[in-house]
């Protein structure tokens, strides 16, 4: 297999699509963190007149308070956290677009057929290229997390005082975070991203391979995102007894559901305003959601090389 | 010894219009092997099934005795197949170095592989130019490079000389001479008969799938030769005319000679035809042989189409 891992990287090592994608996100994530945190650390209560003595300290504890849980996103370890929710779109995008590109270029470039002809093993070809395509992913979804991690060192942000607070914060219209965010929260956060955007890249990588090119693949998979999504909400919202569990094993619907777990587990949400509170709605255990969603991604991916093996190369 | 390419029984259909339907090929090892056909007639499927670029529906292919899915086999053919296609953001040389790297061979005996293949076909000058901003004569150039890294047994060139210009074309050709020369087998599909004349010493016509003609290029022309038989009147050749129906030779009017028959005479030869007439008292002003061309033997077997 070293050979055609040394093939593709001559591929791809002059490819600056793929390299503004890999480098690209990390750095979009940077400058979101650092305008994100910059506005954090300005963040002041506005006074005009004279403000009786009695007020003047509740002012300065909501002042502090305010401060604190801005300040909050921007402290290690929910940094990472933060960075990485900050590209989760583009993350998304990008794996795809890798995936579009990579695999349907192939085929509207005509190239495929060189491949075939001198490399007959298609089945080894496209799991060197799968390889490749994830070991990019994680390129970039490991240089957003180690952003995350060592942004706090570079920018700081003052974390205020808490304990001055005399109210409830969110009397006045704050986001408590339920608990402390830790070093396994944030991963936890981070490997549900990585997932969502595995799986963007496998489906679209599957829709180029059937429709054997990049642009009829991102389009293909973005409808049939749009329309699993309206079925499932649709099952959802007519479906009983048992049936109601149907919706639930879509894609989507478990990868949306996935992000809100981890976002729970990692203490980051407390789960109000979740899908779960949706009507038709059926909780599953984390665990069952996360065995779908790898279900989901073993049949879509074994779906890759059943369409490369049985494919006529006809470019 | 195994032919080059053997192909038994091969079908395929795309929908319900056959594409290729039933052919046999045997090509042997050594030959330079012309394949023609109209536009449409299953040249280039046919090529794509010898290759294992697309499955057969029915039918057996040997190439070089192994199948067209295996390593070993592929390993020593080199093919044009259509369009040349290649990574437009890539030089030609790093093209053809990604695709010795996938042909397994090591870095520096990859380059020097690109660099001799991209000399033997003109382009050395242009080797760190980038493919996108390439011509379609130096695209089809890279790709005859392309078919050469290798060093193949075995060339397959589906149209090898399209989008040349006459220098290109002649280059070419005396490279797949060269090749002949050489003792490789060449399996040459092309619509320039002329080519074929030149450089194939066996030939298969194919017309809607199916081979309609295969044999020696000499045999095919032959089989096209007429005598051509001229008399002072025009009252002499239509009494020739009478004499060969009566012997069951079919003659008939040239188009661009006064009182000149055209008879083929596979059957008889020319000396005995001569003996046929003179037996009458007829005796011709001038009686040769005329060579069919290829374009015209061709034409006659794809009812011109």
């Amino acid at each position: 297999m070293g050979y055609l891992l040394r093939a593709d990287w001559l591929r791809i090592r002059r490819r600056w699509d793929v390299w503004i994608i890999v480098l690209g996100i990390p750095a979009l994530g940077l400058l979101a963190y650092v305008t994100g945190a910059m506005s954090a650390g300005n963040n002041q209560i506005q006074t005009s007149g004279d403000i009786p003595p009695e007020f003047q300290l509740q002012i300065a504890a909501q002042a502090a308070a305010e401060k604190a849980f801005a300040a909050l996103p921007y402290q290690f370890p929910q940094s990472i956290a933060t960075m990485v929710e900050g590209t989760a779109m583009w993350l998304l995008l990008g794996a795809a677009y890798l995936a579009a590109s990579l695999l349907g270029n192939e085929f509207s470039w005509g190239t495929i057929r060189n491949v075939a002809l001198i490399q007959p093993g298609r089945l080894r070809y496209l799991a060197v290229r799968l390889a490749w395509l994830v070991a990019l992913v994680l390129v970039a979804v490991g240089a957003v997390t180690t952003l995350g991690a060592i942004a706090p060192a570079i920018v700081r942000v003052d974390p205020g005082d808490p304990s001055a607070l005399t109210q409830d914060p969110s009397s006045f219209g704050m986001l408590v975070p339920p608990a402390p965010v830790t070093i396994g929260g944030a991963l936890i956060v981070v490997g549900s991203l990585l997932c969502v955007s595995l799986a963007a890249m496998v489906l679209v990588g599957l829709a180029a391979l059937t429709f054997r090119s990049a642009s009829s693949g991102f389009l293909v998979a973005a409808i049939y995102v749009v329309v699993e999504g309206i079925a499932a909400a649709l099952a959802m919202s007519r479906a009983t007894g048992d049936l109601r569990y149907l919706p639930q094993l879509a894609l989507t619907t478990r990868l949306t559901a996935l992000v809100q777990d981890a976002q729970v587990a990692a203490g980051l949400s407390s789960g109000a305003g979740n899908p779960a509170s949706s009507p038709g709605w059926v909780a599953l255990p984390p665990l069952v959601g996360a065995g779908i969603i790898a279900v989901w991604l073993c049949a879509l991916l074994s779906l890759w090389f059943v369409v490369l093996r049985r494919a006529d190369i006809a470019e | 010894m195994t032919a080059a390419i053997e192909a038994r029984g091969l079908v395929r259909h795309f929908g319900s219009v056959p594409a290729v339907d039933g052919i046999d090929l045997y090509v042997p090892r050594g030959s330079v092997y012309g394949f023609l056909g109209p536009n449409g007639s299953g040249k280039t499927t046919t090529i794509r099934l010898l290759l294992g670029l697309l499955r057969p529906d029915r039918g057996s292919i040997s190439l070089l005795g192994g199948s067209p899915h295996d390593d070993s086999s592929l390993a020593q053919v080199g093919a044009i197949v259509e369009r040349p296609a290649f990574y437009p953001y890539l030089s030609a040389h790093e093209n053809l170095r990604l695709f010795a790297t996938l042909a397994r061979m090591p870095s520096a005996e990859g380059s020097a592989a690109a660099d001799r293949a991209l000399g033997i076909v003109g382009l050395s000058s242009v080797a760190r130019r980038k493919v996108g901003g390439f011509s379609t004569g130096m695209k089809q150039r890279l790709a005859m490079a392309l078919a050469l890294l290798r060093d193949p047994t075995l060339v397959i060139l589906d149209e090898p000389t399209n989008g040349l210009d006459p220098g290109g074309v002649v280059e070419v050709r005396g490279v797949i001479g060269e090749l002949a020369r050489s003792g490789r087998t060449v399996f040459l599909s092309t619509h320039v008969l002329t080519e074929v004349e030149q450089l194939c010493d066996r030939v298969a016509v194919l017309q809607r799938g199916r081979l309609v003609a295969e044999g020696l290029t000499k045999e095919l022309l032959e089989r096209g030769q007429r005598l051509a038989i001229t008399f002072d009147t025009q009252e002499e050749a239509g009494g020739a005319a009478r004499v060969l129906a009566a012997a069951g030779l079919a003659s008939e009017p040239a188009s661009d000679g006064d009182h000149t028959l055209l008879v083929t005479a596979d059957r008889l030869g020319s000396s005995a035809v001569s003996r046929l007439l003179a037996g009458q008292g007829l005796y011709p002003a001038e009686l040769v042989i005329r060579r069919a061309s290829l374009e015209s033997v061709f034409l006659q077997l794809t009812d011109g189409v």
